[in-house]
C-alpha cells in the first residue's frame, strides 16, 4: 500500500466518526475517471499530457496518457463547515498510478458572501486548472497541453478567502487570495534513473478576479512561487561545472549562468486573463497567460488557447487551437564550447537543460463529444501539433531527426458517479 | 373512465379552489414549505440557488434546492427554462464546481412525490415539480413557465 493510500484512509477514518457526531451532517462519496487511449503519427519523441509524466505516446495506442480515476468525499458538518477529501490515481513521475491526496480541506462559510478554507486545497490561478482531470467536466479530451503544460503546479497546503459579492441580479463578482506551500506531490520526472524535479514546497500566492453576467465568465489571475527545493543533481552537477570554470578561465559570466540556473533563483510569476460564453448551443473559452521567471538563462512563456463549439443533441463538435512561445534568455556559455572535449559537454548539458524548459509550438485540433448518457460522454480527438525541434519541453526523449511535428489521435470515456 | 380522469385531476381543482396561484400545467414550478418565509423569488434569485452561487437567502436562511432526478423531463425543462442550457451541459457544469471543491449540485429526490414530501417537511427546502404536481402541502414561489 503507498504513503498516498494510507494517508488517505487515516484521513477517512478520522473524518467518519467526526460525521457521526454531527445531527444534521450527510456523507456523499462521488467520484469520476477517465478511460482513454492515444496515438502519434511520430516516432520521433514522446508526446506527453503533462511534463509530470514520465514517458509519452509514440505509433501505438497508450492508455497512460489520458486515464484516470478520482475519489472525493464531501462531508457537511452543519450549515457552515464542510470537509472535502479527494484522491486521484493518474499516470505519474514514477511510472505508477499510486494516488496521490488532492484535496483535503475544511471549508468554513459564515455568511452569504465569505468562504474560508484551508487544508490542501486546488490552486486554480488558471481557469479550470483545479479540474484538469476532470475529463467530463470539459469539452475536449485533454485540457490544451499548449496551456497547462507549463503549469505543473497542482495543489496547494494552505488557506483560501473567497468574497463573492452580487453587484446587481444577474451580476456575480467572486475576488480570492490564496497563500500557502504547493504540495509536495507534483514531482517532474528528469531522466530514466529516478530523478525528479520536486515541485512541492515553493511559497505561494495566487489572486483571482471572477465576474459572471448572464452568459459570460470572465476572469483574471496572478500567482507567485517561490521554489525552496533544488533541481536533482544531473543540474546541479551542470552548475558545480559552470562554477569551477568560472574561476578557472576568471569568467564570472559563467557563475553567473550557474546561479541563475539554480532553482531557488527563479521566482515563478503567472498572470492570466479569460473568457467563457455559452448560450444556447455555443460555447466559447478563450484564455492567454505569461509564466515569467528569474534572471537566469529559464525562459519565460507566453500561451492561450481558443475553444470553440456547438451542441446539437448529445453531439457537440468543437475546434481547438493552442499556441505557446518561449521569450529565450540569453545563454552564456563563454569559451566553454571550443575549450576541448570536457567542457564543450558541459556546455551541450547546459544548452539542452535549457531547450527543455522551452516551448514553441501551436496545436489544431477537431473534436466531438457525444453525451451517450447522463454521466458518461465518449470524446474523439485529432490535434496536429507544429513546433521548433529543439524546443523539448513538451517532448519526451526526442530522438536525432525528430523536426517538431506529429499528430495525435485520442479517443475517450469520461465519466461521474 | 371519467370519474378516474377526474379524480387524478383533483388536486390540482382542490389546489386552485384554495387559492394557489395558478399555474401553467405541465412546466416547471419552484416550490416550498407553506410557512416557509419566502413569498416568491426571482429567476436570478433561483438561478444562484440552483447553479451553487447562493445558498442563503438575504434573510440568513440557508435554502436545500432540490430536484427530481426521475423522469429526466421536468429536470431538462427546469433547466431550459433557467439558464437555456441542456442537461449535459448542466451535468458537466456540476462536475467542475463539485470536483474542484467549491459547491455541491442540489440534492437529487427520486420522484416528484419524494420533492414535495422533502418540501413539506423542510421549511428550509425549495423544491422544483412539475406544476401538475403541485398541492397543499407546498406553496408555488416562481412559475418558470409563465
Amino acid at each position: 500500500m503507498s504513503l498516498g493510500m494510507r494517508a488517505w484512509l487515516t484521513l477517512v477514518a478520522l473524518a467518519l466518526p467526526l460525521a457521526a457526531q454531527e445531527a444534521d451532517c450527510r456523507v456523499k462519496v462521488s467520484g469520476f475517471g477517465t478511460l482513454g487511449l492515444a496515438a502519434s503519427s511520430s516516432d520521433q519523441a514522446e508526446y506527453v499530457r503533462e511534463p509530470t509524466q514520465p514517458r509519452g505516446v509514440l505509433r501505438s495506442l497508450n492508455p497512460s496518457l489520458d486515464s484516470r480515476l478520482g475519489l472525493q468525499v464531501n462531508l457537511n458538518l452543519g450549515a457552515d463547515f464542510s470537509f472535502v477529501g479527494q484522491t486521484i490515481s493518474k499516470y505519474r513521475f514514477d511510472h505508477t498510478f499510486n494516488p496521490d491526496i488532492s484535496w483535503a480541506f475544511l471549508s468554513y462559510k459564515p455568511t452569504s458572501s465569505i468562504q474560508a478554507r484551508a487544508g490542501r486545497l486546488g490552486f486554480d490561478v488558471f481557469q479550470i486548472a483545479d479540474t484538469r482531470n476532470v475529463g467530463y467536466s470539459y469539452l475536449w479530451v485533454r485540457p490544451p497541453v499548449d496551456f497547462f503544460g507549463p503549469l505543473m503546479l497542482s495543489s496547494l497546503d494552505g488557506g483560501d478567502l473567497t468574497w463573492t459579492g452580487a453587484l446587481d441580479a444577474s451580476l456575480n463578482l467572486r475576488l480570492k487570495v490564496a497563500a500557502g506551500r504547493t504540495a509536495s506531490i507534483d514531482k517532474v520526472p528528469f531522466d530514466d534513473k529516478g530523478n525528479y524535479v520536486p515541485l512541492g514546497g515553493s511559497k505561494l500566492f495566487g489572486a483571482v478576479a471572477e465576474l459572471d453576467w448572464r452568459d459570460l465568465n470572465l476572469r483574471v489571475s496572478y500567482a507567485r512561487a517561490q521554489p525552496s527545493e533544488k533541481f536533482p543533481a544531473p543540474i546541479t552537477d551542470l552548475q558545480n561545472g559552470l562554477n569551477a570554470y568560472a574561476l578557472l578561465l576568471n569568467d564570472p559570466r559563467l557563475a553567473q549562468q550557474a546561479k541563475g540556473m539554480d532553482f531557488q533563483e527563479n521566482c515563478f510569476r503567472y498572470a492570466s486573463a479569460g473568457l467563457n460564453w455559452q448560450r444556447g448551443p455555443f460555447r466559447v473559452e478563450a484564455v492567454g497567460a505569461q509564466i515569467r521567471t528569474g534572471d537566469g538563462p529559464i525562459p519565460d512563456l507566453k500561451s492561450g488557447y481558443l475553444s470553440v463549439g456547438y451542441r446539437e443533441g448529445d453531439f457537440v463538435p468543437y475546434f481547438l487551437a493552442s499556441r505557446i512561445v518561449s521569450d529565450p534568455h540569453p545563454l552564456y556559455l563563454g569559451a566553454l564550447p571550443a575549450l576541448g572535449p570536457q567542457a564543450a559537454a558541459l556546455a551541450a548539458g547546459v544548452s539542452a537543460f535549457i531547450q527543455h524548459q522551452r516551448a514553441n509550438q501551436t496545436t489544431l485540433a477537431l473534436g466531438l463529444r457525444w453525451d451517450f448518457h447522463p454521466r458518461i460522454a465518449l470524446k474523439v480527438q485529432v490535434d496536429r501539433i507544429e513546433g521548433r525541434a529543439n524546443d523539448l519541453m513538451l517532448w519526451i526523449n526526442a530522438r536525432p531527426g525528430w523536426e517538431g511535428k506529429a499528430t495525435v489521435g485520442s479517443v475517450t470515456l469520461d465519466f461521474v458517479f | 373512465m371519467r370519474a378516474l380522469s377526474f379524480m387524478r385531476r383533483a388536486p390540482i381543482l382542490l389546489a386552485v379552489l384554495l387559492g394557489s396561484p395558478p399555474t401553467h400545467a405541465g412546466e416547471p414550478v419552484v416550490i416550498v414549505h407553506p410557512d416557509s418565509t419566502v413569498r416568491s423569488l426571482t429567476r436570478d434569485e433561483v438561478i444562484n440557488m440552483f447553479m451553487g452561487r447562493q445558498k442563503r437567502l438575504p434573510s440568513g436562511l440557508v435554502v436545500v434546492p432540490i430536484e427530481q432526478a426521475e423522469p429526466p423531463g421536468t429536470r431538462a425543462r427546469f433547466y431550459q427554462l433557467l439558464v437555456g442550457k441542456d442537461l449535459p451541459d448542466i451535468n458537466a457544469y456540476w462536475a467542475r464546481l463539485l470536483y474542484s471543491g467549491q459547491a455541491q449540485p442540489p440534492r437529487q429526490a427520486a420522484s416528484a412525490e419524494a420533492v414535495l414530501e422533502l418540501v413539506a417537511s423542510n421549511k428550509a427546502a425549495i423544491g422544483v415539480v412539475d406544476s401538475a404536481r403541485v398541492d397543499r402541502r407546498v406553496r408555488v414561489v416562481l412559475d418558470l413557465g409563465k
